[in-house]
This record gives C-alpha cells, sequence and structure tokens, in this order.
C-alpha cells in the first residue's frame, strides 16, 4: 500500500470519527398502518417492506395491523421509503415511531442528526436522560392530517441533511 | 323469496366479509408491482349441455392507485352466425351445440380516486373504465362487456366500506355496446345468408355487495386460512335492441322494438349471489358463488349459474 493511499484512509477514519457519523444509532421502528383488514393485505405491505435493504426484520401485528421493523447494523433508515412502500401496496401510514440509541446522538435545541439525515424537533422537548428515546414521526406522510397539521411545520426546519424530517418525543407509556 | 331470507337469517347482523368479493371489484386497487393471475369460469345448464364463459385474467398495480386488467376470453356460447329467423324467432338460440372458441379480450381499469384509511377500517371510492373486443354473436340485447358477449365499452363507480370482519361495496356504471355486423341463415338453404346488424342496448350496471370473514376468528400468521362469505346482488337495465335486416341491400329494413321477442326488448333484473371464498396462505384464493334470480331475470342465461374463480398474486 503506498504512503498516500494510506494517508487518505487515515484522513477517511478521522474524518468519521469526528464527524459524529455513527452505526446502529436507530435501533427498531413501529409501524402503523390505516386500512389493513385481512391477512392478504398484510402480507402485501410486508412484501414491500421487505424490498427495502436497510431492513432486516419486520414483526407483523395482524390483529393490530402494526408492524414492529428491525434495521440493519450500518445501514442508513430511509423513512420516506417505508412509507412509500405502505402507500404503494395500497394502504397509509397511521404512525410510524422510532427509537434512538440516546449515546450516540448530540441533541440540539431544534434538531438532531443521525448519520447524514436531520430531525427537526416540534412539539415539547426535555433533554433525553436514559439510553434511549422513542420520537414518533411527523408530516403528511407519517400520520393523519389531524396528527401533523397542529404544527407549524412550516416556521420548523432550520436544520437541513441529507433527509429533512419533523419528529415529535413520544413519552413513553 | 324464502330461500334469499334463509340466507339472512343464517347470518343475523353478520353481514360483514374481506372486499374481495367473487363477482364485483372493490374500490381498492392491487398493491403497485403485483401481477394476479386469475382463473375462472361461469357455467350453467342449457337444455342437455353445460354453457361454459371462461376467463384467464392477468391484473397488475402500475400505481398505488391504478390497477389494470387484462382478460382472454373463451366459451361455448356463441356460433359463428345469428340464428335462423332472427330476430323473429328462436332467440335467444336455446340448447344448440356451439364448439369452444376464443372470443377476444376485455380491458378494465380503475383508479382509486377516495382513501379514507383507519386502523381495521376504510372507506375508499374508485372509477373504472372498460372496454372489450371480441368476435361473438351475442343473442340477445342485454350487453356484457365482462364475459365477452359483446365489444364495447363503458365505464362506473365504486364505493366501497370496510370496518372489521365486514365489507359492503356499491357499484354503478354503465356499458356502450357496439354494434355487431353479420348474417343469419336463410330459411331457404339454397338462397344466401341474409345480412344483420345488431344495435345491442346501453345498460345501466349496478352491484350491492356484502360479506364477512367466517374464519379465522383471530388472525395471528398468513398460514392460516381463511374463509369469507359473500352475498351479492347485481343486475342490469338496459334498452331494447334494434336489429337492421338485408343491411346494404334495397330491402333493408328494421322492425319497431315491441314486435322483436322479449330477449331483445327493454328489461331489467337483479339477481342474488351467495358465495364462499378461501384463502390459501394468505394468497391463492378460491372463490364459488351461484346466481339465482330475485327481480326479474335475464335473457342471456338460465339460472342457476355458477361461478368459480381461483387467482394468486405474484410479488417482485
Amino acid at each position: 500500500m503506498s504512503q498516500n493511499k494510506f494517508k487518505k484512509i487515515v484522513f477517511f477514519l478521522l474524518f468519521i470519527l469526528d464527524s459524529g457519523i455513527s452505526f446502529g444509532q436507530i435501533r427498531s421502528a413501529e409501524l402503523g398502518i390505516n386500512g389493513l383488514t385481512c391477512a392478504q393485505c398484510s402480507r402485501s405491505v410486508e412484501l414491500k417492506l421487505e424490498k427495502l435493504a436497510f431492513i432486516k426484520k419486520i414483526d407483523m401485528d395482524l390483529q393490530q395491523t402494526n408492524a414492529k421493523i428491525f434495521f440493519k447494523d450500518n445501514m442508513a433508515v430511509n423513512f420516506s421509503s417505508i412509507a412509500k412502500a405502505v402507500r404503494d401496496a395500497g394502504f397509509s401510514v397511521r404512525f410510524l415511531n422510532f427509537q434512538l440509541d440516546n449515546k450516540k446522538i448530540n441533541y440540539g435545541p431544534d434538531c438532531f442528526q443521525v448519520k447524514a439525515d436531520v430531525f427537526n424537533l416540534v412539539g415539547s422537548f426535555s433533554m433525553p436522560k436514559g439510553n434511549a428515546s422513542t420520537f414518533q414521526l411527523v408530516g403528511k406522510e407519517f400520520s393523519g392530517p389531524k396528527e401533523w397539521k397542529q404544527y407549524d411545520l412550516k416556521s420548523k426546519g432550520n436544520c437541513k441533511g441529507k433527509n429533512n424530517y419533523f419528529v415529535k418525543e413520544k413519552q413513553e407509556q | 323469496m324464502k330461500r334469499y331470507l334463509f340466507f339472512f337469517m343464517m347470518f343475523p347482523m353478520q353481514l360483514f366479509a374481506q372486499e374481495l368479493f367473487p363477482l364485483a371489484e372493490p374500490a381498492s386497487s392491487i398493491p403497485k408491482g403485483t401481477l394476479g393471475v386469475k382463473l375462472y369460469s361461469e357455467t350453467y345448464k342449457e337444455v342437455k349441455q353445460w354453457r361454459f364463459q371462461n376467463g384467464l385474467r392477468l391484473s397488475y398495480g402500475v400505481t398505488p392507485k391504478l390497477s389494470l386488467f387484462l382478460t382472454a376470453l373463451s366459451s361455448n356460447h356463441h356460433g359463428d352466425k345469428m340464428p335462423e329467423e332472427f330476430p323473429f324467432h328462436n332467440t335467444p338460440e336455446r340448447g344448440k351445440f356451439y364448439p369452444y372458441k376464443f372470443n377476444g379480450f376485455h380491458l378494465y381499469g380503475k383508479y382509486r380516486v377516495l382513501s379514507l384509511d383507519h386502523q381495521n377500517e376504510h372507506f375508499r371510492m374508485a372509477a373504472y373504465a372498460e372496454a372489450a373486443k371480441v368476435k361473438t354473436t351475442h343473442h340477445e340485447t342485454e350487453p356484457d362487456l365482462e364475459m365477452g358477449d359483446n365489444s364495447g365499452w363503458g365505464f362506473g363507480l365504486i364505493t366501497t366500506l370496510l370496518k372489521n370482519k365486514f365489507a359492503g361495496s356499491l357499484t354503478a356504471g354503465a356499458i356502450l355496446p357496439s354494434a355487431y355486423l353479420g348474417s343469419s341463415p336463410d330459411p331457404i338453404s339454397s338462397m344466401p345468408d341474409i345480412p344483420i346488424r345488431v344495435y345491442y342496448g346501453k345498460a345501466i350496471t349496478y352491484s350491492l355487495s356484502f360479506g364477512y370473514l367466517l374464519l379465522p376468528r383471530k388472525y395471528e400468521s398468513y398460514d392460516q386460512g381463511n374463509l369469507n362469505f359473500y352475498l351479492t346482488f347485481k343486475g342490469k337495465y338496459y334498452d331494447a335492441a334494434k336489429v337492421d335486416i338485408f343491411v346494404g341491400m334495397p330491402n333493408e329494413y328494421y322492425l319497431i322494438n315491441d314486435q322483436y321477442p322479449k330477449a331483445l326488448q327493454r328489461n331489467y333484473f337483479v339477481d342474488i349471489s351467495p358465495g364462499i371464498q378461501y384463502i390459501v396462505r394468505s394468497n391463492l384464493r378460491i372463490d364459488f358463488s351461484t346466481s339465482f334470480r330475485c327481480l326479474g331475470f335475464s335473457y342471456a342465461k338460465l339460472y342457476p349459474v355458477y361461478t368459480l374463480g381461483v387467482q394468486r398474486y405474484f410479488n417482485w
């Protein structure tokens, strides 16, 4: 290996460490699907979700029409792709919550970043204290209009990333 | 009428079901990129033989809201020529032997225009358009595109409500059949065939379907068998036919409608069709239903009419 190539690799690794990019921050998500009433319908949603490369495993609750989604390590999670998969199957997202490893996140007053994606905070937010926090995605594609129209999303979203989402902190019950 | 009441009494307050109706399309669409393959047959006994009208249907989810269906149609229901002395006598021509033949194609497109989805329920509306191109001799004024009696086109609106184990769906539409130009054998065998043009009646179509999920009582896995009961009221209101005789010849003429046989006159009917459906491993769907006279009747078939369908979806 040439000296130049070695330097490039070292710089790249330092860049990753310095930029705060970390893997495995989003552990899992819970997806509520509207309009499902049969196993055939649920199966069609699951087949669409299985095609997403970053999804490791799906546990579908046929009775509640919810899905627990587990993500692969080291892969970026695209929540818009999850919502699109549900729409492609002919249904809509009722809610989409995800669990985050707090140790690896630097929370700002308005937003936080996971890999290249930015999550803008809406609603009340208190700095997480435990190891994990749950957030609910807010927006037209992630919930019904009653849910997201209560927030003035246009005035939010000052932080920008590759994919930009709005989230609210989900209080554990 | 007693037998119809029996079905209501058998399922008191339980006109519930999935929306995969054997004899009607729901407003919901096929998942994007999913291909459905369906083989179905409608059959009834006519004098000493069984008539079959068969379809091989490919359905595809083009977008999350747009579904397309293409059906190849065959039957032993149509001859090469209209009956002798058509339209004065022998209409419909009962009991005559016709060999099986490929009739043509039926194309159907459905676009979901409204979705109000909630947990375990949805209310949806869809608009549809259909067209058929077939080569058949159809003896009655009642048009039918789906089973391939007529060429022509149609359109309509579907409204489906689904809540837990119950589904109800209302479809209202119209059929605008194309004119048919053919021939009828002259009663004098030495004479050439008589050229005939038939303008079939325009029709309003309507159906009201209900269903109920019988099994499983509780969904736990995709491997569970799925048993649904359906009840469909389906019918048409259609106009009288107009038949031109000796078309293109100096003696071309037509009779006024009220001199035609009943099968060529204005009519309406509603059939009642109980059906049962079993879905294997959330994919392979087997439907069976039987249609009886409820209000008026169709001249284009004899009752009871049995319909069997097998369908499977492929995802990639």
